[in-house]
């Protein structure tokens, strides 16, 4: 869900950006006023394990393997603020020093992963375990899990669903005098099924699976680590294994093919009926005109394509040397 | 000779069962090259790292990012592709594989994306979105390489950024390393101690990270109390 540059215009990328503000001020103000100072080391530790979390393949039905987000399972840990403050910095080191996710999108990618996903799974979380009545002592663990998985399943595809509308916006808004879109190239009702099939499914269910998995395990092993819990007993769960989180992903597994209902066709799936542009537009001629140079003098293209042709030579030539080298490194 | 007990001489035969183990060996991997990568940005610091300061170096990459981004012109992405491309030459070899490996996967998966597109009536969006993605992603790779993280949070001070914004960003980039290299021992672990088919190795995953967890709180609260010794109070 990493938006990358140049997917959306730096217009959008601002606007978004100046959404996440007000989210990030409130996080920051409220974790100052309410958390004890001893807390607020936790942040950078909580961030680096919410990066670490997002490393980690988490193995699914099917023989596959996905990675999830965790922001709902840090949120219920340390508190949505919290999770806002350290999913925030996680995005941060993975976009400046991975190269993962854009640095003009970064507000976009914040807005969707650090402010909507920690708040409405936590908020969520919240309304699952009143509707459940979770909340009485006796009502023990199993129904918190349950609100725990459904919550993060929530979350992650509200995310999902806002990066899909900030892609699906650009090309009502931004395109060239020739009318083709600028960044990018799909309307709403590609970007929206096309997201949310993934996210409904396979990436849904790695998050419910990690937030599950860790959540149970946690309540079944140490007393006093959720947010707003003083008093969490460890008494009546029984670890990884518990039957409803299992009746909850099946029943998850099975709302799958609801993703199918969603609008239009799936990503890459269109016919060549749905394709009506096809046969009248396509050319692959027109491919090359944008990228002569404009009205540019002649000289200048000429040296740009002779850097970036001596460039990528030589790239290519150090890579190829880098790989002759002993490919055992011994230090 | 010696009486061997019975069981000591049959011959041993038993081969272990392959187990669908991937997931393990897969976060192994992506863990160590996370680890791999954070470590490494202090010995890849050459020579053009010390030509600018650190915040110059972070505003000069946001301009030519932004300015790739708004160009509707292929000329100026051109240009800063060619600008890109002659830097990228210079890294040392270990970075430059890093980089260019990282900026050219970021443009082979937003071709892929945009590949629908070209049968859609907008052909020429792959071709620019991709150019303008393998840029950035680029940009980035040489700040982050020619950079060290210490000098990069201290470069964003420079923008006004809150103290405890920077003071988060630098625990969590040591912590990473160290969190992950407890979680890193944990899994190999968890990857030697089973032979065979093991139907709780997948539960022992969430174990990991539930331990990984409560080491971080411990240490939080370790370094609460190394920083109250030091003379940390409650003032900014």
């Amino acid at each position: 869900m990493h938006i990358p540059d140049n997917y959306l215009s730096p217009s959008t990328c601002a606007v978004m950006t100046a959404a996440a503000i007000p989210a990030w001020v409130h996080s920051i103000k409220k974790l100052k006023a309410e958390m004890p100072k001893d807390k607020m080391v936790m942040f950078g530790i909580g961030a680096a394990f919410s990066f670490l979390g997002m490393m980690f393949n988490i193995p699914m039905p099917g023989g596959t393997t996905g990675h999830a987000v965790g922001g709902t399972l840090i949120a219920l840990l340390l508190g949505p603020e919290a999770a806002c403050i350290a999913v925030t910095i996680a995005l941060l080191v993975q976009a400046l020093l991975f190269g993962d996710g854009g640095i003009l999108a970064f507000g976009a990618n914040c807005f969707n992963m650090a402010f909507v996903l920690p708040y409405v799974g936590y908020y969520s979380y919240r309304m699952f375990c009143r509707m459940f009545k979770a909340d009485e002592l006796n009502a023990g663990n199993k129904k918190k899990i349950v609100s725990a998985g459904l919550a993060s399943y929530l979350g992650i595809n509200a995310a999902a669903l806002m990066a899909a509308i900030e892609f699906g916006i650009q090309p009502l808004l931004f395109t060239n005098a020739a009318g083709q879109p600028l960044y990018c190239p799909y309307g709403l009702s590609v970007s929206i099924p096309a997201m949310m099939l993934g996210h409904l499914t396979i990436f849904g269910l790695a998050e419910v699976i990690f937030t599950v998995a860790i959540y149970s395990f946690l309540a079944a092993g140490s007393s006093n680590s959720f947010y707003g819990e003083e008093n969490f007993s460890k008494t009546s769960s029984t670890g990884f294994g518990s039957k409803k989180a299992g009746i909850l992903l099946a029943v998850l597994m099975l709302a799958t093919p609801l993703g199918l209902l969603a609008a239009g066709t799936a990503w890459g799936e269109w016919d060549i009926a749905e394709i009506p542009t096809m046969t009248e537009q396509f050319s692959w001629n027109s491919l090359m005109p944008d990228y002569t140079l404009g009205n540019l003098p002649e000289w200048a293209a000429y040296i740009l394509s002779a850097v970036v042709g001596v460039s990528i030579l030589v790239i290519a030539f150090r890579l190829i040397g880098a790989a002759m080298k002993s490919k055992i490194n011994y230090d | 000779m010696t009486n061997f007990p019975e069981w000591m001489k049959t011959e041993e035969n038993y081969k272990a069962v392959s187990d669908r183990d991937g997931f393990v060996g897969k976060s192994v991997l992506s863990v160590m090259g996370t680890l791999r990568l954070l470590r490494s940005s202090k010995t890849s610091y050459g020579r053009l790292g010390k030509a600018f300061p650190a915040p110059l170096k972070l505003v000069i990459c946001l301009a030519l990012i932004l300015c790739c981004s708004i160009s509707q012109n292929m000329f100026v992405t051109y240009s800063i592709l060619a600008t890109v491309l002659i830097h990228v030459c210079l890294l040392n070899s270990e970075s430059l594989k890093k980089t260019v490996s990282t900026a050219l996967l970021a443009a082979f998966i937003s071709a892929l994306i945009l590949l629908p597109a070209v049968f859609l009536g907008s052909p020429q969006s792959m071709l620019t979105v991709s150019t303008k993605v393998f840029t950035s992603v680029s940009l980035i790779g040489i700040l982050a390489s020619t950079t060290e993280w210490n000098r990069l949070t201290s470069g964003l001070a420079a923008f006004h950024i809150p103290g405890i914004f920077i003071f988060t960003l630098d625990i969590t980039l040591k912590y990473i390393v160290i969190l992950g290299d407890i979680a890193l021992d944990m899994l190999n672990a968890l990857k030697l101690r089973s032979v065979g088919i093991n139907r709780s190795k997948s539960s022992s995953l969430s174990g990991i990270l539930v331990v990984t967890f409560l080491k971080s709180r411990q240490m939080a609260d370790e370094m609460y109390d190394a920083m109250v010794c030091r003379g940390y109070g409650d003032k900014e």
